[in-house]
């Protein structure tokens, strides 16, 4: 049986980054999951990124971008903890041996507003 | 505010364009092209063509200096004074890291680290680099490249030339050394990876706007300049 969902009181706050990826080839969702993961454990550790509590919530379908692939998405993380899981994404440079770039365009409160102001606009 | 970066390695000129024109989408306001001095009088046109190009974008001309012995490095630094804008000289050795450190012509000391098992930099480079504003390089694409022991390494390099800045006062700077769009990061996104190296935030932001601003202005001024210190003002008035 699923949990009960927690009273907004009891709930932990969170932030969402929206997320640039250009890469030589377009990235499936589990590639994107696997990316967050793997580079806030390479920098961080198991000890802190347990506090992060990252989370993929949307991927947007890659445009060509020169030779180049483009993928916008928003990622959820705890507040408090969102310029450590940047610097996580800022250090990672390749995935399965293919050149991979991240940029965190924003950092917002809600999806809504992240999507509108730096992924539709 | 406007952010630079002051070492971009150049290749040629439709990749230089290439990596230019994403700094100036990532929010940088100027950049440093930099050839090796072997390649740097062929590298002139396309660096010329680059200038006509970007308008609104500053372009600084740069050379990247790497020699053997410090003899050789003094010899270099005059023949690349006059002819471009920024001298970075290589380091590594321990004798070119002090030659470069007591030279007041040179602009920035890049990887003082290299193939070393310490930071290549101790009290006294410190003290000399704080006399003839000597910027020390701290740099984001070995930091971006390397992982596990590597970066661990660099890392602790980084807070030791971090606690000699605190102590000695010479210039930092942050650069990308990017060799393809691949290796550049937004300003706000490098200032969240040197913050996890416990670096402040206002430091931060002065490694990558105001000391290479002030870099780039001093180079302006440096022809009419007679000692560190003193210039002349007007050259037409007798």
């Amino acid at each position: 049986m699923k949990l009960k969902m927690l009273p907004p009181s009891l709930r932990e706050p969170q932030r969402y980054l929206a997320v640039e990826i250009i890469s030589e080839e377009p990235l499936e969702k589990n590639d994107i999951v696997s990316i967050i993961w793997s580079a806030c454990l390479r920098l961080y550790g198991e000890c802190e990124t347990s506090k992060f509590k990252p989370w993929l919530i949307r991927v947007w379908e890659p445009i060509k971008y020169g030779e180049n692939y483009k993928q916008k998405c928003i990622i959820r993380c705890k507040r408090g903890e969102e310029e450590k899981v940047r610097a996580a994404l800022t250090s990672t440079s390749q995935y399965n041996n293919r050149r991979v770039a991240i940029h965190t365009i924003g950092i917002s409160g809600t999806i809504r507003s992240a999507a509108q102001k730096f992924i539709k606009g | 505010m406007k952010f630079y970066d002051l070492h971009i390695q150049g290749k040629n000129f439709q990749e230089d364009r290439e990596i230019l024109k994403e700094a100036q989408r990532l929010g940088y306001s100027g950049a440093a092209i930099t050839y090796p001095d072997k390649s740097y009088k062929e590298a002139k046109r396309a660096l010329k063509r680059l200038e006509e190009e970007f308008q609104d974008f500053e372009i600084i001309k740069a050379v990247s200096i790497i020699s053997e012995t410090p003899r050789k490095l003094r010899r270099k630094v005059d023949k690349f004074r006059k002819t471009a804008d920024i001298i970075i000289v290589k380091g590594g050795d321990p004798k070119i890291n002090r030659a470069a450190c007591e030279d007041i012509r040179v602009d920035i000391l890049t990887k003082p680290y290299q193939n070393r098992r310490d930071p290549g930099i101790n009290h006294v480079h410190a003290k000399a680099a704080a006399e003839n504003n000597v910027a020390i390089e701290l740099n984001t694409n070995d930091i971006i490249r390397s992982y596990l022991k590597v970066r661990t390494k660099l890392f602790e390099y980084y807070r030791d030339i971090i606690k000699l800045h605190r102590k000695f006062h010479f210039p930092i700077v942050i650069t990308s050394n990017a060799t393809s769009t691949y290796d550049l990061r937004t300003p706000r996104d490098i200032i969240a990876l040197f913050k996890c190296i416990n670096m402040q935030e206002d430091k931060i932001i002065d490694a990558l706007s105001t000391i290479p601003r002030s870099i780039i202005e001093f180079n302006k001024q440096r022809d009419s300049m007679i000692i560190f210190g003193a210039k002349i003002v007007n050259k037409g008035i007798q």
